[in-house]
């Protein structure tokens, strides 16, 4: 029996807390308190008091009172609230100050965009951001888990339940037949997100690369949305931009922090799947011609609830940062432990951060962040794989344990001939079969910036990702029928080795005249990306305990490799007149070694327009309309992750044989025709969009459309066999187009002392191909069930129509394909009219790819009170379910949905369920699986409480608060299936596939989280 | 002096941003880390002969696919094997074939006895 784990480092985590706090200083110093008051009177909580020239300061309470210390009269105060204008006051001699802010536009506010920052107002281009505020206290585990909802035009997706399972993050859409995941660049250094271990063949093992970094890490999230935002980053934008940059310190005695939660984890009962008890499976049993009444004696067992558990997660991150006018620093720590609602499922990370920031001189200034994380992640091995869906079709009657208590296997004296029954508890066991991912990962950055002379600025970038992953498999040697030839053991190990090195610099110049406002930037950037992945399999192991595949009877091994390089020289030029005309140039030029020679350059022009007109006089005049902003902007981006690395490359495969005479002999020969003409993937966006302000910007909003087209997309098309190769080869043949229209509205107002906002974003989106290679009319999966099409949404679903149930014999047509067919039996539309039923007949059945997606929030504050609701939406797709025409099929000995209960007989004619049997092929791929995937959910609900405790404690507790939150109350939806969050299903492909997604194989659905945390800071 | 600033600031830009045209630092000639090129590997002439006998072994197998013949193997859950040898008047065909929609077993006879034409299923998909 191996060791278990418990999921705790709250002692650890403790004694950290006090040797930091050992490390802190207090000096006396002039306090000053005061109240802060909005133009309505009533006190404004949460302001923020900031010392000038330092990172000291205070919050004010619940009733706008604040205290802090400054180190003399000279001092000056600076107030600031979100909405709120912001305003100085020099302390002298004064020990209380009072002060009033108005609402009113917040010129102050920064946005991070490519290789550098920029104001707000002043943006041409369409850039969402998310700050930590948005999801600080909420149950996030990766990076991309923030974003659904949060920011119009982008569409997040959980492929499972499962911690740490891949996030899907589309923005403005599906732009590509293959990869759409957005260049995610974490302070600076591009990121490549291929990390993956495949140790056995489910792809449940798949991972997701970005839960190696902890969220709480995370200061804002900026994502570029349109060409003239990404296009500076050229090869890699065509999927869009998200800018991640971590915490820093700020000036002013170290300020201590610790956060955290507890959560449990449930999916509850009527979440889950209603099947049949022994009664009704005995009795479709028997229709289907097996007798299975003699093993219902040791009554039902509801299968689901021996998978399904309730599941902790606990959350702590303790931080400190603080700093002088000369160097700043922030170092944190983070642990996160999760345990999985199905058995076997679990996720582990600590997490380090450490970033400062010092200048050297008058002209010089570096700084560096560092982020070292390991995760141990627990998931479902291959045979047990979708636990909780795939035990659902066990016998009801079968039991998990024995008399002795022993795990009962399975086998036709334990269920009955043909029966589907596995013993999903005891495949589940880790001692029985185990997979676990250990990943490793270091990302480091550094910068150095030179400043010789005022407004002219060079900084050098260097960043390192490493990532060590490290995957197990493990099988026992046990025979899960009971008897005495148990399987070989097994162990499969996996390593894969994956580095980033990247390097920038750049140049910029500021140029400040009059009414003329310039910066001028150039840069070069170039990053390399290298992958070993060594993969050893033992069998009959000699120690099973011990996880080294070498240690075995019998040994095999193979490893693959990767390399890449691109570099970029980039430029950009921002221009603005009287602070109301506003112009942005991008260029970049990349280099790619993806691609031959010849195609290995690829120019990425864009600009962007924007218009303040909420500056000219005549709109000054109209006092509702406090900002107002028209925003053009077009441009051209790539995507260099086209297919297989080194297709224009003649590679050879050695495992391809020949006959010669009577023996077969292997041959390096080319696999796949090689494409040396293969290059970029280009899309060009234009966008239009609206910025405004109403009544002091209690009103905010934007509005955007946009129209992409991407040319030149990757697609597989096939060749003729007489060619001598059997692969499908790469071309840069097609065409799709992404447009829509994205809105964000947020009202927030403050009534005495309550306060609140309401916001909302929705974006729509439709999403068409345009063009295939000559000479081919569609490609589809292997399966014939998805398609690209002309016209059509990429990978839409194709099979047969159906319209009810035969009501009589007579009623089946005699043409070819309806033989066999009785009343009962499902009734296929004959599409083409031809009076046969045949794959013409297939047509287009739904698509996956949502038309629509929302997000909404609602906050209110009462004093120390805060109430926050948060509802996340998409639209317009379909799903295939897979998992209910599993449970619907009534062809074998598995458990059914209770659905079949109105299965039709002649005695029960009045019903849409076809009779027992699949008897006219009923189960094929048709809209009988096809359902609405639509959904709203209140995906976030939390009720917190300030503990007025900062003057009990004489300041050593700044701010204190605790809170009670539910995660994913509630969904609304007519789908029928665990849950419609739905991306592609666990099977044998890695990695993204369109002509997979939106198929349900029942993987873990989103945990109902029950969570209580606290928040404070010292 | 301010204006000669701001010319020297621009000026330094210009410089770097030609600079930086000039410059290349990666190298971006790679080649496969774990396979061997065509470009490099033949050298002997057995190497060649095993090349061009390689080739024809992807018209040996035929596939099923929801009922359409494949070539090539098959993908997904869906495929099997249906005829082996197809291009000769040795057929091998798997029984299994005729019960998916195919018609594979009456295709493969007609393989069997060199009686080809375009109306063969694995004939079209073959060389088309």
């Amino acid at each position: 029996m191996k060791a278990q784990r418990k999921f705790s480092v709250l002692p650890d985590l403790l004694a950290f807390v006090l040797a930091l706090l050992c490390t802190g200083s207090v000096f006396a110093q002039q306090r000053v308190t005061g109240k802060v008051t909005g133009d309505d009177g009533g006190g404004l909580i949460g302001a923020t008091i900031l010392v000038k020239g330092t990172s000291t300061g205070a919050v004010t309470d619940a009733d706008g009172n604040y205290a802090v210390s400054v180190k003399d009269g000279a001092a000056v105060l600076v107030f600031s609230y979100t909405g709120y204008g912001t305003k100085e006051e020099t302390v002298g001699t004064r020990s209380t100050i009072d002060v009033l802010l108005a609402a009113g536009v917040d010129l102050s506010q920064v946005v991070v965009v490519g290789y550098g920052t920029q104001r707000k107002v002043d943006l041409t281009g369409a850039v969402g951001s998310v700050t930590s505020k948005d999801f600080e206290s909420k149950p996030v585990t990766s990076a991309d888990q923030i974003l659904g909802g949060r920011i119009s035009g982008i569409h997040m997706a959980n492929r499972s339940g499962n911690p740490g399972a891949p996030v899907e993050v589309r923005i403005r859409g599906v732009g590509t037949a293959g990869n759409n995941q957005p260049l995610w660049v974490i302070d600076g250094v591009p990121m490549v997100l291929s990390s993956s271990v495949t140790v056995n063949t489910s792809s449940a093992s798949e991972g997701n690369p970005l839960a190696a970094i902890n969220p709480n890490d995370i200061e804002s999230i900026d994502v570029l949305k349109d060409a003239s935002a990404s296009a500076i980053y050229g090869a890699r934008a065509n999927n869009g931009v998200i800018l991640v940059t971590t915490k820093r310190g700020k000036e002013g005695k170290a300020t201590l922090s610790y956060d955290g939660f507890y959560g449990i984890q449930s999916v509850p009962k009527n979440r889950r799947l209603e099947v049949l008890n022994s009664a009704d499976f005995t009795k479709l049993q028997s229709e289907l011609g097996r007798d299975v009444s003699a093993f219902t004696r040791g009554g039902d067992v509801d299968w689901q609830s021996q998978v399904f558990r309730k599941a902790p997660m606990n959350s702590h991150n303790l931080s400190i940062g603080g700093g002088n006018a000369n160097a700043t620093y922030s170092i944190s720590a983070g642990y996160l432990g999760q345990e999985g609602t199905e058995l076997a499922q679990d996720y582990k990370r600590y997490s380090l951060r450490a970033a400062s920031e010092m200048k050297a001189g008058k002209f010089l200034k570096f700084g560096e962040s560092v982020i070292l994380s390991t995760s141990l992640r627990h998931v479902q091995s291959e045979d047990g794989a979708l636990g909780a869906f795939n035990s659902a079709k066990n016998a009801p009657y079968f039991q998990p344990y024995d008399a002795s208590g022993a795990y009962n296997p399975s086998n036709d004296a334990n269920r009955g001939v043909g029966i589907r029954a596995i013993n999903y508890v005891w495949l589940l066991d880790r001692n029985a079969q185990e997979t676990k991912i250990n990943h490793k990962k270091a990302l480091a950055s550094l910068f150095g910036e030179f400043e010789p002379i005022h407004n002219l600025k060079y900084r050098a970038t260097l960043g390192y990702d490493y990532n060590i992953i490290e995957g197990y498999y493990y099988e026992g040697a046990l025979d899960y029928s009971g008897g005495t030839t148990p399987q070989p053991s097994l162990l499969v190990q996996e390593r894969p080795l994956e580095s980033t090195l990247s390097l920038g610099h750049t140049l910029s110049y500021t140029i400040n005249s009059g009414k003329h406002n310039i910066l001028a930037m150039v840069g070069y950037e170039q990053t390399d990306y290298h992958l070993e992945r060594l993969r050893v399999q033992g069998t009959n192991l000699s120690y099973p305990g011990i996880y080294l595949a070498p240690i075995a009877g019998t040994v095999s091994a193979g490893a693959n490799a990767d390399q890449w390089a691109i570099r970029g020289i980039l430029g950009r030029l921002n221009y603005s007149y009287a602070d109301k005309y506003l112009l942005t140039v991008n260029v970049r030029q990349d280099e790619s070694s993806r691609f031959a020679k010849g195609n290995r350059k690829g120019f990425f022009p864009s600009f962007s327009m924007g218009w303040r007109l909420g500056e000219e006089d005549f709109i000054k005049k109209i006092d509702a309309i406090s900002s107002l902003k028209l925003r053009f902007s077009w441009g051209e981006t790539g995507n260099q992750f086209t297919g297989t690395n080194f297709a224009y490359i003649p590679s050879l495969g050695s495992y391809i044989y020949y006959a010669s005479g009577n023996a077969i002999k292997p041959a390096a020969a080319p696999e796949v025709l090689a494409n040396p003409n293969i290059r970029w993937e280009t899309a060009t966006q234009t966008d239009f969009g609206i910025d405004f302000g109403f009544w002091k910007d209690k009103l905010v909003g934007t509005i955007d459309y946009f129209n992409k087209k991407t040319k030149d997309l990757l697609l597989q098309a096939p060749v003729p066999l007489s060619t001598g190769f059997f692969g499908l080869v790469d071309v840069n043949a097609g065409q799709l187009q992404n447009k829509g229209l994205e809105v964000e509205l947020l009202y927030r107002n403050r009534i005495g002392d309550w306060r609140y906002s309401i916001g909302g974003n929705i974006s729509f989106i439709k999403n068409e191909f345009k063009s295939l290679p000559d000479g081919v009319d569609y490609i589809t999966n292997g399966d014939g069930n998805k398609r690209i099409s002309v016209g059509e949404s990429l990978g839409y679903f194709y099979g047969f129509k159906t319209d009810g149930l035969y009501k009589t014999d007579a009623e089946v047509p005699t043409g070819e394909g309806f033989a066999g067919a009785k009343a009962g039996d499902v009734k296929f539309v004959d599409v083409d009219g031809d009076g046969k039923l045949t794959d013409k007949d297939r047509t287009k059945i739904g698509k996956a790819i949502p038309g629509r997606y929302y997000g909404a929030n609602f906050d209110l504050g009462y004093k120390n009170f805060d109430l926050s609701i948060f509802l996340q939406g998409v639209g317009d797709f379909q799903i295939y379910n897979d998992a209910r025409r599993q449970l619907e099929s009534m062809n074998t000995g598995e458990n059914q949905s209770v659905s079949v209960l109105n299965r039709w007989s002649t005695s029960n004619t009045n019903t849409d369920i076809p009779r027992a049997g699949n008897n006219h092929d009923n189960n094929r791929f048709s809209d009988r699986w096809i359902e609405n995937g639509d959904f709203l959910r209140i995906k976030n609900l939390q009720l917190g409480y300030r503990l007025p405790i900062e003057h009990i404690t004489k300041g050593a507790i700044s701010s204190a608060r605790v809170f009670v939150g539910v995660q994913n109350l509630a969904t609304f939806t007519k789908y029928k299936g665990y849950d419609p969050e739905v991306t592609r299903p666990i099977g044998f492909t890695n990695g993204e596939n369109q002509l997979l997604n939106g198929i349900d194989s029942g993987g873990t659905p989103q945990p109902l989280i029950v969570q209580f945390g606290w928040q404070f800071k010292f | 002096m301010k204006y000669k600033i701001q010319l020297l600031g621009l000026f330094a830009v210009l410089v770097v941003g030609v600079g930086i045209f000039m410059v290349s630092c990666n190298d971006l000639d790679l080649a496969p880390l774990d396979k061997s090129t065509a470009l490099s590997y033949y050298k002997t002439r057995q190497d060649f002969d095993g090349a061009v006998f390689a080739a024809y072994s992807s018209m040996q197998d035929m596939w099923v696919v929801n009922g359409e013949t494949s070539r090539g193997g098959g993908d997904g859950w869906g495929a099997f094997w249906a005829v082996s040898l197809a291009p000769s008047d040795d057929v091998q065909t798997n029984s299994l074939a005729s019960s998916n929609g195919a018609n594979i077993l009456q295709d493969a006879t007609n393989l069997d006895k060199y009686t080809w034409n375009t109306n063969n299923k694995m004939i079209y998909t073959l060389y088309s």
